[in-house]
């Protein structure tokens, strides 16, 4: 029988992503990797998870495998699945088995997202056995030294009911994200938009006075990638309001008078 | 009673005397009794002029006043007895066009209204109509140019998360009678403002407001005495709730004046600090500052004038001209002018405690030296100098915004006693910690407080759960139709001014536990649709507990059933579906075709379920809750009604909202607030603002009646939450109570579920009686007593019965 593995080049991070660490985080990741542990993201949308995992692949020079988490998440979305091609059966792999074939990083995005039944698969990956059995295929892969689990969550909007349970949460070491403080907020705006510092620096300031409003109306607070975008917005000449009401203002609320106060918040400063 | 008005009646028309008699006593029973004099006075008002009116007045009246809200009623007779003065011609077309306006305009522009309408009626009673009935041209004209600027109330949610996100504390705006102030907790703003006629109007409550908000972003309300110069003998001591402003204040010889020029300084320091963090808010400034300011008073005592001066130098106003004292004495503080914004609060403190002596000299030698605090006061106007009222005693007309820490309420006031004892605590400890401090560890502590009550009523409520058994039961025939047409069985009720529309009838059996049997047709229901424009109390509910509907909706979301259920015949699944590959491998070896669809895949079971919820809305919910105090049941009861609509409405599950009272048997009133084919929109949100505590509870028909509406639902499951607090009661007939009642209610419940209904009773009754037990029987029920805990349980029952 068949059996098909995507290609390594699929997942290897060409070039250098930009980061901007806050705090103490690439060291701790570069020895969680070391020691072969797994590591668990919290923190807000938007705050550079994503972006902090694929500069580390980079850094690292290990693939990057990413898988999304949704509801319907199986066990064998992650496994993998016997395809049937004309009068053949082909074993495809999926994304976390790739990711043990290569030792890759393989990076479960908002895990939460995944239901429990699901996430059971991972368990024997992430303590010290480090192997993947596939019942399917009979086999048990263990992992190689390179390969490393890392998953996110966001505990914003999460529910008391929409947790990790204790027995998949307690197999990761965690670091936790947060808005990046102002001036390196301005930074990195600055540096992904090339927008000047002046209207760069009113814009973090909407984006901090956004944030006072979370838990009181707003789920979340605006995100570093939204001030981003608003900001690339600008630099293609939008003019500063509309291109404000267009990153923040609808993204964030369907709510209209939530959506007026972001619209008086932006017009306190542009 | 005065016989005057009912001998007049008497000479105009007996009959008129009869009405008036009578409907006064229905009032006096159905309203209330100010309400019954004012009817009273009305009618005999009008009987001295004309009887015949006044019979026709004395007849119409109770039912249009129904329609009146209980606010407005004093209102409504005001205005008919202007009416009756002046235009007794028209009072007729009032009393039946009144109650329909008196909630859409303040007094003032109803009686503007009103007076328009009437200036029409001299020419065409017919126009008059249709103008205060709104439908003529003229009226929305009218109407448009009664409602200029902005109304407070429009824009105060906005205006609210508007001054969190500049301070981002829990700040909230209330509307302050004309005034702006805050008191650190509050921003108190204008009703409306009406300077501008156009987008000016709207830039000053926004101004007032960011300046309201600034006071707590820029730390007005962080004054520390201890960063202060003690005055010779110390501080006094801190009076029980008292701010530390207010404190300070008190140390002061005038303490109308300290409390001025402190404002004037910190304004300024506040209004620097904004327009530099605010570019936006600096250009609304110049827009809007000559009005915020107001017409510039003349003083002529010199401390006042010296004052004033202060305050047009630091606004950049026209200079008012002093002699040299008086501009020595305010020199100092000018110089301050351009650092302050780079000053903290206790720097300005500081300052004014440095020169005040100056400006109070001024005032001393006003009076000769005399101690201007003994017996000046009426003989010098010093700015807020009048201690009854030292915020209009200075610049009436000012809408600057202002500080007020006295305004707080009782439960800030305390939360700050509070917070200092933590401070004073702390420092005997030898830790130090700014009262600012404080205050958050305080707040931190009372939230710790909160989780931790909820977690315990959590706990007890699985628990409870885990005990009661959800299914089972015995039968009950339920071949029982409901009908229609019955007539009107009960009058001599005053009309109901929650209802809008009366709808049909229906007549149920009610069981008689004496006989052991049926009564057939014995109950009359007589279902009501709630009227709309209730806004207060949702928006209040929405407003304070946005967060918390929020936690909740998400709450409910993850209440997803957490079985699967297989869909074969895909492209594209997780196993391949042998049967289907074995078929397809047959049919292309027999035809050449075969199909691709040959996988199967488990998705997660969706969850289908209607839910219905009957509020008992006896008087006895009008009583405070056992655990708050302060709150009444049925308040808490509707606003937990509301937070777990808001989340049944998000997850997209089918809800009803009823409420039920009554009297006696031919009477049981089923209000609907929202039915299982309305919207979950703001007209049903203000009808549940409306649903209010009415008379007594016979629980076993409405409960008849919910159950009967929830079982025509097309739905897998169908819940019947049952919130009361406790004994069905009916004083309308001579034995619903007890055990009759009980067992009646014992039986409804049992019918609800040979209907296929899930009924579960939420009983508030803190004394947690013997008979719950019996009268609910294998329903699930529970009984709670901390009502605030109520969305929560009604979440866990929810998980229980809805999957």
């Amino acid at each position: 029988m068949k059996q098909l593995t995507p290609q390594l080049s699929d997942y290897t991070v060409p070039s250098e992503p930009f980061y901007r660490a806050i705090d103490d985080e690439v060291e701790l990741f570069t020895q969680a990797a070391n020691a072969r542990l797994p590591v668990l993201l919290k923190g807000p949308t938007g705050c550079g998870k994503t972006r902090f995992v694929a500069h580390m692949a980079w850094k690292l020079g290990r693939p990057l495998v990413t898988v999304a988490c949704h509801e319907d998440l199986s066990a064998s979305d992650l496994l993998g699945r016997y395809l049937l091609h004309g009068n053949e059966t082909v074993w495809v792999d999926g994304p976390l088995t790739t990711a043990v074939r290569h030792g890759a990083i393989v990076y479960l995005d908002e895990v939460v997202e995944a239901r429990k039944d699901t996430l059971v698969v991972i368990h024997p990956l992430t303590d010290d056995r480090r192997v993947l059995p596939i019942d399917r295929l009979a086999t048990v892969l263990t992992a190689p030294p390179e390969f490393m689990m890392v998953v996110s969550y966001n505990p914003g909007y999460q529910s008391v009911l929409k947790e990790l349970k204790p027995s998949t949460r307690q197999r990761f070491v965690s670091l936790e994200f947060r808005y990046p403080p102002p001036d390196l907020e301005r930074e990195i705006v600055a540096r992904e938009s090339g927008l000047d510092a002046e209207r760069t620096g009113r814009l973090v300031k909407v984006g901090e006075k956004i944030r006072n409003l979370t838990d009181r109306g707003l789920e979340e607070g605006v995100s570093t990638r939204l001030l981003v975008y608003c900001a690339k917005l600008l630099v293609h000449g939008v003019e500063a309001r509309s291109a404000c009401r267009a990153a923040f203002t609808r993204t964030l609320t369907d709510d209209r008078d939530l959506g007026r106060t972001i619209d008086e918040i932006v017009a306190d400063y542009f | 009673m005065d016989l005057g008005p009912a001998l007049h009646l008497l000479r105009a028309d007996a009959s008129a005397l009869r009405a008036w008699y009578r409907y006064r006593a229905a009032i006096r029973e159905g309203i209330g009794e100010p309400e019954a004099e004012a009817y009273g006075r009305l009618v005999a008002a009008v009987a001295r002029k004309d009887g015949e009116l006044a019979r026709i007045v004395a007849v119409s009246i109770p039912d249009n006043l129904a329609r009146v809200p209980a606010s407005r009623r004093a209102l409504y007779f005001a205005v008919l007895e202007e009416v009756a003065a002046d235009h007794p011609d028209a009072l007729g077309l009032l009393v039946r066009t009144l109650p329909d306006r008196v909630d859409e305009f303040d007094d003032e522009r109803l009686r503007s209204f009103v007076r328009q309408g009437l200036a029409l009626h001299r020419d065409s009673h017919q126009r008059a109509e249709s103008f205060l009935r709104r439908e003529s041209d003229a009226a929305r004209v009218a109407v448009e140019a009664l409602h200029t600027g902005v109304a407070l109330s429009d824009v105060s949610r906005l205006l609210t998360l508007y001054a969190r996100s500049h301070c981002g504390e829990d700040v909230q705006v209330r509307p302050g009678k004309g005034r702006a102030f805050s008191d650190g907790h509050h921003v108190y703003l204008p009703e409306r403002v009406d300077k501008f006629g156009d987008a000016r109007d709207f830039a000053l409550l926004r101004v007032l407001t960011a300046m309201g908000a600034g006071y707590l972003e820029f730390g007005t309300f962080d004054l520390d005495l201890a960063a202060l110069p003690a005055p010779p003998g110390g501080w006094s001591s801190p009076r029980e709730g008292e701010s530390e402003l207010e404190r300070w204040f008190r140390s002061f010889g005038n303490k109308s004046l300290a409390r001025e020029v402190f404002q004037l300084l910190e304004d300024a320091r506040v209004e620097a600090r904004i327009a530099e963090e605010y570019p936006g808010i600096a250009r609304d400034l110049r827009a809007v500052g000559d009005v915020m300011r107001g017409k510039r008073p003349e003083p002529t005592a010199p401390a006042a004038r010296a004052v004033e001066a202060l305050a047009r130098e630091l606004w950049h106003l026209d200079r008012l001209r002093l002699d040299a004292p008086g501009e020595a004495s305010i020199a100092p503080l000018l110089s301050l002018r351009s650092a302050l914004g780079h000053l903290d609060v206790n720097a300005v403190a500081r300052a004014v405690q440095d020169h005040y002596p100056g400006i109070e000299a001024l005032m001393l030698k006003a009076v000769d030296g005399k101690p201007p605090r003994s017996q000046g006061s009426d003989r010098i106007r010093m700015p807020g100098g009048d201690e009854a009222q030292p915020e209009t005693a200075f610049q009436p007309q000012e809408l600057g915004a202002r500080i007020d820490p006295e305004a707080a309420g009782a439960d800030e006031r305390r939360a700050e006693s509070e917070a200092r004892r933590l401070r004073d605590a702390a420092a005997e400890r030898g830790e130090s910690l700014t009262l600012a401090e404080a205050r958050e560890r305080r707040r931190e502590a009372e939230r710790r407080e909160h989780a931790l009550h909820d977690a315990t009523a959590f706990a007890q409520m699985e628990a409870m759960l885990d005990r009661q058994e959800l299914t089972g039961g015995a039968l009950v025939d339920p071949s029982q139709a409901p009908d229609s047409g019955v007539p009107a069985l009960a009058k001599g009720l005053p009309q109901d001014p929650d209802v809008a529309v009366s709808g049909r009838n229906f007549i149920y059996r009610e069981w008689d536990a004496s006989i052991g049997d049926y009564k057939p047709r014995w109950v009359v229901v007589r279902e009501a649709r709630l009227r709309e424009g209730e806004r207060a109390f949702v928006d209040e509910v929405m407003e304070r507990e946005r967060h918390h509907i929020d936690r909740l909706r998400r709450t409910f979301e993850a209440l997803r059933p957490q079985g699967r259920v297989q869909v074969r015949g895909l492209t594209d699944g997780d196993e391949i579906d042998l049967d289907r590959a074995v078929q397809s491998v047959v049919e292309g070896k027999a035809t050449g075709q075969r199909s691709e669809r040959l996988y199967v895949r488990n998705l997660p079971e969706r969850r289908d379920v209607a839910v219905a919820f009957l509020l008992d809305m006896s008087s006895s919910t009008n009583e405070a809750t056992a655990a708050g105090g302060k709150r009444r049941v049925i308040d808490v009861e509707k606003e937990a009604l509301i937070l777990v609509a808001e989340a049944l409405h998000a997850i997209g599950d089918p809800f009803g909202i009823y409420g039920f009272s009554g009297y006696g048997r031919d009477h049981v009133a089923f209000y609907v607030a929202k039915d299982f084919r309305d919207g979950w929109d703001d007209r049903a949100r203000e009808r549940v603002g409306r649903m209010a505590f009415k008379m007594e509870n016979r629980d076993g028909a409405a409960i008849r009646h919910a159950s009967r509406k929830l079982a025509a639902q097309p739905a897998r499951s169908r819940i019947l939450f049952l919130l009361s607090d406790g004994k069905p009661l009916d004083c309308g007939c001579d034995h619903y109570y007890d055990r009759y009642a009980q067992e009646d209610t014992r039986m409804a419940l049992a019918e609800a579920r040979a209907l296929g209904v899930r009924p579960f009773c939420i009983t508030v009754d803190p004394t947690g009686p013997a008979y719950l037990k019996r009268m609910y029987g294998d329903v699930g029920y529970c009984v709670i007593d901390r009502v605030d805990a109520l969305p929560a349980q009604i979440v866990q029952v929810y998980r229980r019965l809805a999957l």
